[in-house]
């Protein structure tokens, strides 16, 4: 099953983990022209370092910080699982 | 010693984000009441990412959850290490705040919102690492099944209890917040008169009582001149204790005089 | 600061039911789960679940900011989580469209009074993985969408007929459980009747077709007259889905002689998908048309033996075994459904 961490209301986002055999980080975003890489490479940087490569992330943010985006996804990787 | 306190919902980052733009001298990141249950586990990891990752000029207090609810030990460990003001604790009682210090290195600020608590609130509160009480009233009221008026009548005898227990040990009184949003007369009101009781500041639940109780708990015009003739004097006599107006004044007199210029200057009053 | 109270007690409902009408929206019967949104001690908006379609969505002017609407969600979403459930539906007003694409729910099809949407999933992955879970080949098919409740030589005779004319046909069974025989059961019972017909797939729905969510009127047990609008979104989500991820270029049904509601649903599928759609008399036995209902009256009158005339042999072979014997129970002591 999916596992999904936050909301869609305005500054935050939502994280949607699926199954994968190996890493997969999609960002949609309402600021996609200059915070896309940004929040990419946030998501990335969390999942080095709690080591976790197999899982498909999936954000669809609303104008959220580096730290919310980064919360929701260890919320979700904690969800899921993927994480203690 | 801070006049305002607002409380901010633990799992909405729009209103964490603009923390410090409220103009609270003091707010609370909210795990408690204001966070749905299914929602607990996201709304610390926000808290903790945000704080590890900011530091406005407010003070920042975590309201975590009671010591009873399951979440209370990873709602201390989630932000221990951070640099916070202090912990917010709900349901307080003796036991409690035991717990909390034994589990915690930061400062605890009760929630006093249970007849029980009142009655052990010198007990609460004289604990070394509690800072303060906040009264709680909604809840208390709920409790005891009496109906929370709007000239809080039935908790005026708590209001004027906890008041003279935290002066007493010489911490903040902080004021149960005004529950209805659009009244700003009925909110001057209620916080004049927990002021007048003793009450040193006021908890929020809505930006737009924070004004109002910033300029109801801030020091008075006349205090502050008071504190100012006090500083003027004893730097004049360069004394421990001196005489002013006819009266004997010593270094804790001074002291506070000392203090309360210092907040008038925080809160741009001078 | 709002608060969510769920709707549980009868004083509450009434209050919900008054609150809609205040506003021009009806309560709908199928409602399993209700909220109120307060500010303070004022109810400023509600929603409500019928099962996983989430409908009766209502912010009052005052609060008409996306942001109320998005706490409702949120609620519902993690409702559903709790039980399991990560698929979800909305019906709404083509207008109030984009409010639900902003949640990141995506539209199924669309009518003139109403849109679909769904969230949790989407219906071309399900679909994909339905057709990669039963080998369907990409080559042109027939298909047949049969509820078989319970397997007639009605059903057998339209499976074999497409069967004849086609290289490839998909019997589709209806997954909906909410007929006297359990979907498990009339599934296992098609696989058995049709084994000799090497050319024929036995497959589900899902919940995309002659579902509570796409035809709800489908499953109603007095027989209402139902708009052509009822059968539309079933008939788009045929048309526009599963003809094209399943390559159908065929659909097989039989003559409708009973049911106005039954002939009105052929009637939009013909209309929406002209020469596509076959429709067959239906068989006979001693000039009786066959059908299920029938096949149920005759049990519910304890006339089992009779049954063996209408019915292949996987059928009459499963009413003698125990699940059959609790089904025929059930249907003896119960009112009977349309379908």
């Amino acid at each position: 099953m999916n596992v999904t961490a936050g909301t869609y209301e305005s500054s935050d986002c939502l994280i949607r983990l699926s199954p994968s055999t190996t890493r997969k980080v999609i960002v949609e975003s309402i600021v996609f022209d200059q915070f896309g890489d940004a929040i990419q490479r946030v998501l990335n940087d969390t999942l080095d370092q709690y080591g976790v490569s197999a899982v498909q992330v999936e954000c669809f943010d609303k104008g959220a910080l580096d730290y919310t985006v980064r919360a929701r996804l260890i919320t979700a990787l904690k969800r899921g699982g993927y994480i203690e | 010693m801070s006049r305002s306190y607002l409380f901010i919902p633990g799992n909405t980052p729009s209103m964490i984000q603009s923390h410090d733009v409220y103009d609270s001298d003091a707010v609370i990141l909210d795990l408690e009441d204001s966070v749905a249950v299914y929602d607990k586990d996201a709304a610390r990891e926000l808290v903790r990412s945000f704080l590890a990752a900011h530091r406005g000029n407010v003070e920042v207090f975590v309201r975590i959850n009671d010591v009873d609810s399951g979440h209370f030990h990873r709602d201390v460990s989630a932000v221990d290490d951070l640099a916070i003001n202090g912990y917010v604790l709900p349901k307080a009682n003796p036991q409690a705040i035991d717990a909390l210090a034994k589990a915690c290195n930061h400062p605890i600020l009760p929630i006093i919102e249970d007849p029980q608590a009142v009655l052990d609130a010198y007990a609460i509160v004289r604990h070394p690492q509690v800072k303060g009480a906040i009264l709680g009233a909604e809840d208390l009221t709920k409790e005891m099944m009496i109906e929370r008026t709007s000239d809080g009548i039935e908790i005026h005898h708590v209001r004027s209890h906890l008041a003279l227990v935290c002066h007493a040990l010489q911490k903040p009184f902080i004021d149960t917040p005004w529950t209805v949003v659009d009244d700003l007369d009925g909110l001057a009101k209620d916080a004049s008169l927990a002021r007048s009781l003793g009450a040193t500041g006021k908890a929020a639940i809505h930006p737009n009582h924070v004004a109002l109780i910033n300029d109801l708990f801030g020091p008075s015009e006349s205090a502050i001149r008071d504190a100012e003739r006090i500083l003027a004097k004893a730097s004049e006599t360069g004394k421990g204790a001196f005489r002013l107006d006819g009266k004997m004044i010593d270094e804790p007199i001074v002291e506070k005089a000392r203090r309360l210029i210092a907040a008038a200057a925080r809160y741009n009053k001078r | 600061m709002f608060v969510i109270k769920e709707v549980l007690i009868e004083a509450e409902k009434q209050e919900l039911i008054a609150f809609l009408h205040r506003h021009n929206m009806e309560y709908e019967h199928d409602i399993t789960y209700s909220i109120f949104v307060y500010d303070v001690d004022r109810v400023i908006a509600t929603a409500s679940l019928a099962n996983n379609v989430m409908k009766c969505f209502l912010v009052i002017d005052d609060y008409k900011q996306q942001n109320v609407t998005n706490i409702m969600f949120h609620h519902l979403v993690n409702v559903l989580a709790e039980h399991g459930v990560d698929h979800y539906f909305v019906y709404t007003l083509p207008r109030n469209e984009a409010v639900f694409t902003s949640l990141n729910m995506t539209k199924i099809v669309e009518t003139m009074n109403t849109v679909l949407l769904e969230g949790g999933r989407r219906i071309q992955d399900v679909l994909a993985q339905l057709k990669a879970q039963y080998h369907v080949s990409d080559k042109k098919k027939a298909a047949v969408i049969v509820n078989a409740n319970p397997m007639t030589n009605g059903h057998l005779h339209l499976i074999e007929t497409a069967a004849r004319e086609n290289d490839e046909v998909l019997v589709f069974v209806v997954s909906e459980d909410l007929s006297s025989f359990p979907f498990a059961d009339r599934f296992a019972i098609i696989q058995k009747a049709t084994a000799h017909l090497k050319q024929v797939t036995v497959l589900p729905t899902l919940s995309y077709l002659v579902s509570r969510i796409t035809f709800p009127k489908y499953f109603l047990k007095e027989d209402q007259l139902i708009q052509d609008e009822q059968t539309l979104v079933d008939v788009l989500v045929y048309k526009e889905y599963y003809t094209k991820m399943f390559n159908i270029n065929r659909r097989y049904l039989g003559e409708e002689p009973f049911s106005y509601n039954t002939a009105k649903y052929n009637q939009v599928l013909k209309d929406h998908l002209g020469n596509h759609i076959r429709i067959i008399p239906r068989k006979t036995f001693k000039n009786k048309a066959i059908s299920a209902s029938m096949v149920r009256k005759l049990i519910k009158a304890g006339k089992i033996e009779k049954i063996r005339d209408y019915v292949p042999q996987a059928t009459f072979d499963y009413l003698s075994g125990e699940s059959g014997k609790a089904v025929i129970e059930m249907i003896r002591s119960h009112t009977l459904g349309r379908h």
